[in-house]
């Protein structure tokens, strides 16, 4: 493998990326959310309990995983496919390159990139508005990882919808409703838990494992030691099947989401006309 | 040597490129002319392994879709359209490709210079005219110093004074001992041009050099003579011997229609006379010009 063309590559991704206007407002609007203005309110306030730390991670969890796809799906819908509206992928693999190398480069440079905004979000919420103990920080950085892992599998999601596209606008359009489709599954979740009255418990599990977003949300409990019940019925629902083994299930899930759609990606590229 | 031995390509039902075989030798430079939708970028997509073809393409004995990255690595590669990075500025294209190349950033002023685009390194792409896109794209494709350049539609989307300039440019190559294969629906390059191969509806309908194709295709020349008037009679008996079609009067000029292997015969028996011949101009036939005139007229048929 030439690494420096996938440095290169690499580098030149991750520039482009962080002068995009959607990450620099992406970043502004994530960092409001992961600070959570009415919580440090209350903790300047004194009104916080010394335990908040979990109600803070359910908080945000709650509220920044929904959006989280936001980041990537728009910006790795467009970037294979931006290319080749644009002839640029021509001129890049026209250079002595293989397929692979290309996009692992900008595969790295979209998920370096988006990884720093989520991290930055997460981080600086950690460290300025919760002044958590060095175990509050080991949670925190446990609800990073997840949020980390997210992104990637958006991402993943993100590129083979670039790679297959024809049209930049029509990669954008079904990464948008691609979101709406699984914030939607998110309630269509708790909905299940009435289909479950007649087919039974079991009948809730794939909508939880066929969505990211869901599998991330319900993972923060079960890998920070809170209650997987906390996270509502389907919690509920998980915690009564899957017991203590419930966070193996819900990150091998993940996990497959992550190597599946990176994997479909790479397969696209590799037989792909190009231009 | 490049190497294509029976390319086809197809889109859907419709073949881009049927069966092309073509043979472009070390030194020479190959101008694949043909209308729009002959197959002609697409057969230098094949060739740079950009899209999935049947058929065999070596490059120097390497083949182009096995050992892709090594076939490319011998190309140098000009796209027809110059897509470039808007963003990015000359010497950061150019530190781009080098790297992509694997190889160090030290020829890259050099190569600047050659295409006069080292003053404009601090540029961006976006600020740069066509006919400057053009030159930055040759100097891409030059870095690495590749033995093979291939030059999609080179004059297509430069005013007048880039043509001349890339002309310059590419004289200088050539000279340099590159095989050079471009193509080409306008007229301009046929004259800089070895060896041609013209394309119609993705199949290859002739390969030669320029000349013996034109006297292949029965094209005659027109040369123009200032005659001075007591030999003037005596100068049409000759050209009329040397076999000359027609003869018309062209304001001050005696326009004379000749057979292309006639030119020069015709010429010589003139100057061996030693008649007041005052001026000659001997028309260039274009040889992209003559193939598209005769392409059209088939198609239209």
């Amino acid at each position: 493998m030439n690494a420096t063309a996938v440095y290169a590559i690499f580098i030149q991704t991750f520039k482009d990326a962080i002068r995009t206007k959607w990450l620099i407002s992406f970043t502004i609007v994530f960092l409001l959310l992961a600070v959570n203005i009415p919580l440090l309110v209350l903790l300047s306030a004194g009104y916080l309990p010394p335990n908040y730390l979990s109600v803070f991670l359910t908080n945000l969890v709650g509220v920044s995983f929904p959006f989280l796809p936001l980041l990537s799906l728009p910006m790795g819908s467009t970037v294979i496919v931006d290319e080749r509206e644009s002839g640029t992928l021509e001129y890049m693999m026209s250079n002595p390159i293989s397929r692979f190398e290309f996009i692992l480069g900008r595969l790295l440079g979209m998920a370096v990139a988006t990884s720093a905004v989520v991290m930055l979000g997460y981080g600086i919420a950690a460290v300025g508005a919760y002044n958590v103990n060095l175990a509050g920080y080991g949670l925190v950085a446990i609800t990073l990882m997840i949020a980390l892992v997210l992104n990637a599998v958006m991402l993943g999601i993100a590129m083979t919808l670039s790679t297959l596209s024809k049209r930049k606008n029509s990669a954008l359009g079904i990464a948008i409703f691609i979101w709406f489709l699984f914030t939607s599954l998110s309630n269509v979740g708790f909905l299940s838990i009435v289909f479950t009255l007649a087919s039974g418990p079991w009948t809730a599990v794939p909508f939880v494992l066929l969505n990211p977003i869901q599998l991330a949300t319900y993972l923060v409990p079960g890998l920070t030691g809170g209650d997987l019940t906390s996270q509502g019925s389907v919690g509920f629902l998980l915690a009564h099947l899957f017991h203590q083994s419930a966070w193996v299930i819900l990150s091998a899930a993940l996990a497959i989401w992550l190597i599946f759609f990176v994997c479909l990606t790479l397969f696209i590229f590799t037989r792909l006309d190009l231009a | 040597m490049l190497n294509v031995q029976r390319v086809s390509k197809f889109y859907g039902k419709k073949a881009a490129l049927d069966g092309v075989s073509l043979e472009v030798p070390v030194g020479v430079h190959m101008l694949i002319l043909g209308p729009n939708g002959a197959g002609k970028t697409t057969l230098i997509k094949c060739v740079m392994s950009l899209v999935r073809y049947s058929g065999d393409i070596l490059v120097d004995g390497i083949d182009s879709r096995r050992q892709a990255k090594k076939a490319r690595s011998m190309i140098g590669y000009v796209p027809q359209s110059y897509a470039l990075y808007d963003n990015l500025s000359v010497m950061e294209h150019a530190l781009l490709s080098a790297r992509l190349k694997g190889v160090g950033s030290s020829e890259i002023v050099e190569i600047l210079t050659t295409v006069g685009m080292l003053d404009a390194k601090k540029k961006k792409v976006r600020e740069l005219s066509s006919g400057m896109r053009q030159r930055l794209g040759i100097a891409l494709a030059l870095i690495g110093d590749p033995p093979f350049l291939i030059l999609d539609e080179p004059t297509s989307n430069v005013d007048l004074r880039g043509r001349f300039e890339f002309q310059k440019i590419l004289d200088g190559l050539l000279d340099q001992g590159k095989t050079v294969l471009s193509t080409t629906h306008f007229a301009g390059l046929g004259e800089m041009a070895t060896q041609v191969a013209v394309m119609d509806r993705g199949k290859l309908v002739a390969v030669g050099d320029p000349d013996n194709l034109l006297s292949k295709m029965k094209v005659n020349s027109t040369i123009y003579l200032r005659i001075g008037t007591p030999d003037s009679q005596k100068a049409l008996e000759i050209l009329r011997a040397a076999g000359a079609i027609e003869i018309r009067d062209e304001e001050h000029w005696t326009a004379v229609t000749l057979p292309p292997e006639s030119r020069m015969a015709a010429i010589g028996n003139l100057m061996k006379e030693n008649l007041r011949v005052e001026d000659i101009i001997v028309e260039r036939m274009a040889i992209e010009s003559e193939y598209l005139k005769l392409l059209e007229g088939d198609e239209a048929s």
